[in-house]
């Protein structure tokens, strides 16, 4: 692993600093940070367990409800305002492709697979953190080690690149380098410059994970958008595998 | 809510990308992940009856192949993610090629002889449950 710069690590800390994610005290101890480390299921809830989250979100922000097993129907982007751009993307695609061979293993990136309905494990280190995701076999790696995102025109990726730092009993993550894909599941995808900002926070009593997910993409709509997630830890279970098979299509 | 915002030089640099991310986005690859919504009808169940004559329980979604019993016609059936179903204690030999059943599905949009299977039902009474139910009958929470 390469070796943290000052200059790399003034990088992510003003990132985060400015997105409003560092709190005035300073971060724990390594060995006081939470153990987020096991598989997580998906939580469906009623109500959001997690709504101290949701309210740190920034004022203004639409909140799209459409995570775990839910979707928005046709034309409907969940109170986003979208680009002439992005509206006439939308109303230009065409549905049928989908169902294509070629098409059916194609990947949704991190803005969007996270919120499906698939489990996840988590293993956590002190200088990185990695995601393995059962929904189309994705993996994340989180650098903790202060390292910057690459240069703009590095590839793009369905994980795209993931700097974090904790911020107190929260872990804050910064993604770039998405590769531009599904954001809603009814034809409005995001750029290859969608800007993330996560906030990952243990419940109390460590049996659930809560999750935001803010983005910034105004190629494709106005204003800030975000998701909430939940996840509750399962000891014992494990990630299956997807190998999506593309002779689903026709 | 508070006011915290992204911050500046990621807002300064979206700007300055905005114009090239115009671009990009008419010129990306815009194959989107296929939803329910769009593909089926989600307030309307169609009900078919036959044999089935192939199940293949691979994903994004299983699929039933179904000769069904009014016209002999070619039915295409789908379930939820098999991982999904296997924690609910499907397996690949749930369903087997020669089995009488009949299948309850949301219809697909398109008017195809499709549908995404909300139950199987066997004729000794038997049901594998596929999908969310339809609005007004008990949900057990996932989709």
């Amino acid at each position: 692993m390469r070796a943290p710069t000052r200059a790399a690590s003034r990088h992510v800390f003003r990132l985060l600093a400015a997105a409003g994610c560092l709190a005035a005290a300073d971060a724990p101890a390594e060995d006081a940070v939470p153990d987020l480390e096991g598989f997580w299921a998906v939580k469906f809830e009623r109500e959001p367990s997690g709504r101290a989250l949701i309210d740190e979100l920034p004022d203004g922000t639409v909140l799209i409800d459409d995570a775990g097993g839910g979707e928005l129907g046709l034309n409907d982007f969940g109170g986003l305002e979208l680009t002439p751009e992005a509206l006439a993307e939308v109303a230009e695609y065409d549905y049928s492709q989908e169902l294509e061979r070629e098409n059916t293993c194609v990947a949704p990136s991190a803005a969007f697979y996270m919120q499906a309905p698939f489990p996840m494990e988590i293993y956590q280190g002190t200088e990185l953190i990695v995601l393995k995701m059962e929904y189309f076999d994705q993996y994340r790696v989180i650098f903790l080690d202060g390292r910057p995102h690459p240069p703009p025109d590095a590839p793009h990726t369905k994980s795209g690149h993931s700097v974090g730092r904790w911020e107190g009993d929260t872990l804050v993550v910064a993604t770039t380098h998405l590769a531009a894909g599904t954001f809603m599941n009814n034809g409005l995808n995001h750029s290859d410059d969608i800007h993330m900002v996560e906030r990952f926070r243990l419940s109390p009593d460590g049996s659930t994970l809560w999750l935001t997910q803010l983005y910034e993409d105004p190629a494709v709509f106005k204003g800030r958008a975000a998701r909430y997630m939940a996840w509750t830890r399962v000891p014992g279970e494990y990630v299956y595998p997807y190998d999506c098979d593309p002779s689903y299509g026709r | 809510m508070h006011s915290r915002s992204l911050d500046r030089e990621a807002r300064r640099a979206s700007v300055r990308v905005a114009a090239v991310a115009v671009g990009l986005l008419c010129a990306a690859p815009s194959v989107a992940h296929h939803s329910f919504a769009v593909h089926f009808v989600e307030d309307r169940l169609v009900t078919v009856s036959g044999v089935v004559t192939e199940f293949r329980f691979r994903n994004p979604h299983g699929i039933v192949t179904l000769a069904a019993d009014d016209d002999g016609g070619e039915w295409r059936a789908e379930t939820n993610s098999p991982n999904i179903l296997r924690r609910r204690g499907w397996t690949p030999d749930s369903i087997k090629p020669g089995d009488r059943v009949t299948i309850e599905g949301y219809p697909a949009r398109d008017g195809s002889h499709s549908m995404r299977i909300y139950r199987v039902i066997y004729p000794d009474g038997r049901e594998l449950i596929s999908q969310r139910p339809p609005a007004g009958v008990a949900a057990d929470g996932e989709d």
